[in-house]
């Protein structure tokens, strides 16, 4: 607004310059002609020489960004790098990569890293490498290996990867959706982990590729879903392509019959029962892809939202008797504005218009915009995408994304990865292309524009994205972000775009599960609700950050939380100040205070 | 500023002022002309500040929002579910959405607050069946932004904010 008031003050103020500078210099008329009275509008083709020979970089990149991102792989000590398995076999499940997940393992109050990789087909299970890489978050963007160290280094096939402390123990532990067969990792809190897969009965063999932690049953035991995608082993892996040039390509997704999810209900004695009949899901099966827990119709109940793959989406509305029916149609869901069933990767939920109600954000193939789910109340939503984000996601394939506010003005902020499945489009005539930009979408006032431009160097350039996952990684106060890319280094974007003086909160359920996964947070000194959720899942096979930051705001040193718990109990805790990291523990009694505990700087 | 006239020529002798008055044809001189742009030049500079303080004061009172409400029917019957979208004409201002009730009514509301900002917006309706792949209720067009010939204006007046829209069939249109 501000620029815009600048240039409608200095355009007659240059006019008159122009009137009462009427005898001099022709050469002076010229300076001041010259000077521009709008930012011209820089499109991707001209912000990069990389981006100047791709067809899609032709949509603007829209206006300067008030959001910045800083690349600090190089001198981080992270040396990982993905392999997707692509070759010329085409093997189906190596088009969509692995997610990474963030998690504070040791509780030094640093978050780190879990890279998911792939590997060649057919799996070999003796083969050792590649295989996933844990880094330890030591400060400073620099980070050390410690896949060894911990136990962990699963070498198979990592799809997709979920964080939670199933077993209340305080420490957060790992699942691993796999290719092959699924596994949990359980934290010991000493710094190491143990593989518990068969114990713990969530040992599934299909084809995971995404997971998502919440308590559905609201016993204090976080339970799991399990996005399967289809039935698809390399044995049966089809030929695609032109066999006449012996050319493959990764066959239609509508060629493999979808495999139905699971859902596993945790026990509380460190075990899981299949409850997927029980629960009612499958209704009907799709080809999931992502899947994400958080209360979407203001029951105090969480439900679960899944991405599926070329058929309509499911709003799974948790009906507190056991029951998750598929509402998906009824509510809006299920489809695009104008009734159609998409290709659908990552999710993402926040309150993007600050009504008090969670949105939903979904990902999508190429040539279907991006959904965005608004939810107007009422089990009722609107499928608004192209009127709040009307740019940047038509001629991309979409897969980890993040609603984040990254500029810390209250009002959540997009970003998504884009990558095609194939990268070797040329080669059968088609148009597209295996690398994108990924797009940054800044929110003012629910309105998001495509900012892209200005972020960084990293979104000057072309990837091939996958996972995504947003998370402080430097603990100052504003959310990071990391990128996972096929057959290439991750990415580690450093939040470079203001000082921050928000509150970062960490809950502790209890007797609620420790994670506290669908408690909401509203800051309530705002003249809007600026409401927030503790969310399973999320992105496309990725975990993020379970902290939540909420920006500082007016004059006060002080902000109010109000706390919605899991168990539908609720705390108010007040004044706290700006500026500090806090873990909030919830009180075994409603009546009693919340505990807050504020974490000192390190 | 500095004066063109003073520079043309290197003058040992303290300029004197040049007399370039034509009392036979009463044609402007330079001085004269020099103060009419002095005037015009006061006079443009007061209406750019008058104009710069309405930018200033419209740029920093935030937009209004005024109620609107409407009920929409198509084939003679109210579209009783859905819902509505508008996006404002002036692209710096955020659309608006409601929910259509089992009468076909409408209300209007910006980021959760009642209302949608003043000025032209088009608007779309959103109603589509159950199942799989859902139909439409109205004709495709209404279903998007992009295509939509419906277009309301917010105004300031609440009193004129009340509009009933009746959709129509392309495909009869046509015949």
């Amino acid at each position: 607004m501000t620029a815009r008031l600048c240039m409608r003050l200095v355009i007659p103020a240059v006019v008159m310059a122009v009137f009462l500078q009427g005898c001099e210099s022709d050469k002076r008329k010229v300076q001041l002609a010259a000077i521009p009275l709008e930012s011209p509008q820089i499109t991707s083709r001209e912000a990069s020489s990389e981006l100047a020979s791709d067809r899609e970089a032709s949509i603007p990149s829209g206006q300067a960004s008030p959001i910045h991102f800083t690349s600090m792989l190089q001198t981080s000590g992270i040396s990982f790098l993905h392999e997707s398995g692509d070759s010329a076999d085409k093997a189906f499940p190596a088009a969509n990569g692995s997610g990474l997940a963030t998690l504070d393992f040791d509780m030094d109050g640093r978050y780190d890293l879990y890279f998911g990789n792939g590997t060649s087909f057919p799996i070999d299970p003796r083969r050792k490498i590649p295989a996933d890489e844990f880094y330890r978050n030591l400060g400073e963007w620099v980070f050390q290996n410690v896949t060894k160290l911990s136990g962990l280094g699963f070498s198979e096939y990592t799809s997709g990867l979920a964080i939670g402390d199933y077993n209340d123990d305080g420490f957060p532990d790992i699942y691993v959706a796999s290719v092959g067969t699924n596994q949990m990792y359980v934290n010991h809190g000493d710094g190491t982990f143990s593989e518990v897969s068969s114990e713990t009965a969530t040992d599934d063999s299909r084809w995971g590729v995404s997971a998502a932690f919440a308590d559905l049953d609201n016993d204090g035991f976080l339970d799991l879903y399990v996005c399967n995608y289809a039935d698809w082993d390399f044995a049966n892996n089809r030929y695609c392509g032109d066999q006449g040039r012996g050319i493959r390509m990764y066959c239609s997704p509508t060629l493999f019959p979808p495999a139905k999810d699971i859902l596993y209900h945790n026990r509380g004695d460190g075990a899981f029962d299949d409850a997927s009949e029980k629960f009612g899901i499958n209704d009907p099966p799709g080809r999931a892809q992502g899947v994400i827990a958080a209360d979407l119709n203001s029951d105090g109940l969480i439900d679960l939202y899944v991405a599926n793959d070329i058929s309509a989406n499911a709003l799974l509305i948790n009906s507190g008797d056991g029951r998750l029916p598929n509402r998906a149609e009824s509510t809006g869901t299920a489809f695009d504005h104008l009734g159609t069933a998409q290709a659908s990767m990552g999710l993402a939920v926040a309150d993007i218009d600050r009504n008090g109600l969670f949105d939903l954000f979904v990902t999508n193939y190429e040539n279907e915009a991006n959904a965005l789910y608004e939810n107007i109340g009422n089990e009722n939503f609107l499928e608004s995408g192209s009127m709040r984000i009307p740019d940047g996601s038509l001629p991309y394939v979409g897969w980890g994304t993040a609603l984040s506010d990254f500029d810390l003005d209250g009002w959540p902020d997009l970003i998504v990865t884009n990558g095609h499945t194939d990268n070797n489009l040329s080669q059968f005539g088609k148009e597209g292309r295996y690398l994108q930009p990924p797009g940054v979408w800044h929110n003012r006032n629910g309105m998001f524009s495509l900012v892209t431009k200005d972020c960084g160097a990293y979104f000057e350039q072309l990837h091939c994205g996958r996972a995504l996952v947003t998370v402080d990684l430097d603990n100052d106060g504003d959310p990071d972000v990391v990128i996972g890319h096929q057959d290439n280094q991750p990415a580690l974007l450093r939040n470079d775009t203001k000082e921050s003086n928000s509150v970062v909160v960490r809950l502790i359920g209890r007797p609620d599960n420790r994670t506290a996964i669908g408690s909401v947070i509203e800051s309530v000194s705002e003249d809007l609700p600026a409401c927030q959720v503790i969310y399973g899942g999320g992105s496309y096979a990725s975990a993020s950050d379970q902290r939540l930051i909420f920006p500082a705001h007016g004059n006060s040193m002080n902000i109010d939380l109000r706390i919605r718990w899991p168990n539908g109990t609720r705390s108010l805790v007040r004044s706290i100040r700006q500026g500090g990291a806090y873990v909030l523990v919830q009180p075994s009694l409603s009546e009693q205070p919340t505990l807050c505990l504020e974490i000192p700087v390190q | 500023m500095t004066n063109p006239e003073s520079t043309s020529e290197p003058n040992p002798v303290p300029a004197k002022p040049v007399q370039t008055r034509e009392p036979e044809s009463g044609l402007p001189y330079q001085q004269d002309f020099s103060l009419v742009r002095v005037l015009l030049t006061v006079l443009i500079l007061s209406g750019i500040g008058a104009g710069g303080w309405y930018l200033l004061l419209r740029e920093t009172t935030p937009p209004i929002l005024v109620p609107y409400s409407g009920r929409v029917f198509y084939k003679g019957a109210a579209v009783s579910s859905g819902g509505i979208l508008t996006e404002p004409f002036n692209k710096d201002l955020t659309g608006a959405v409601g929910a259509l009730d089992a009468q076909g009514r409408f209300t209007l509301m910006t980021n959760g607050q009642p209302g949608a900002y003043l000025g032209r917006h088009k608007l779309a309706v959103s109603a589509m069946t159950g199942g799989s792949p859902p139909t439409p209720i109205v004709p495709a067009m209404y279903l998007d932004l992009r295509s939509t010939p419906l277009e309301i204006e917010i105004y300031d007046q609440e009193s004129r904010n009340t509009e009933e829209f009746t959709l129509n069939d392309p495909s009869e249109t046509k015949n």
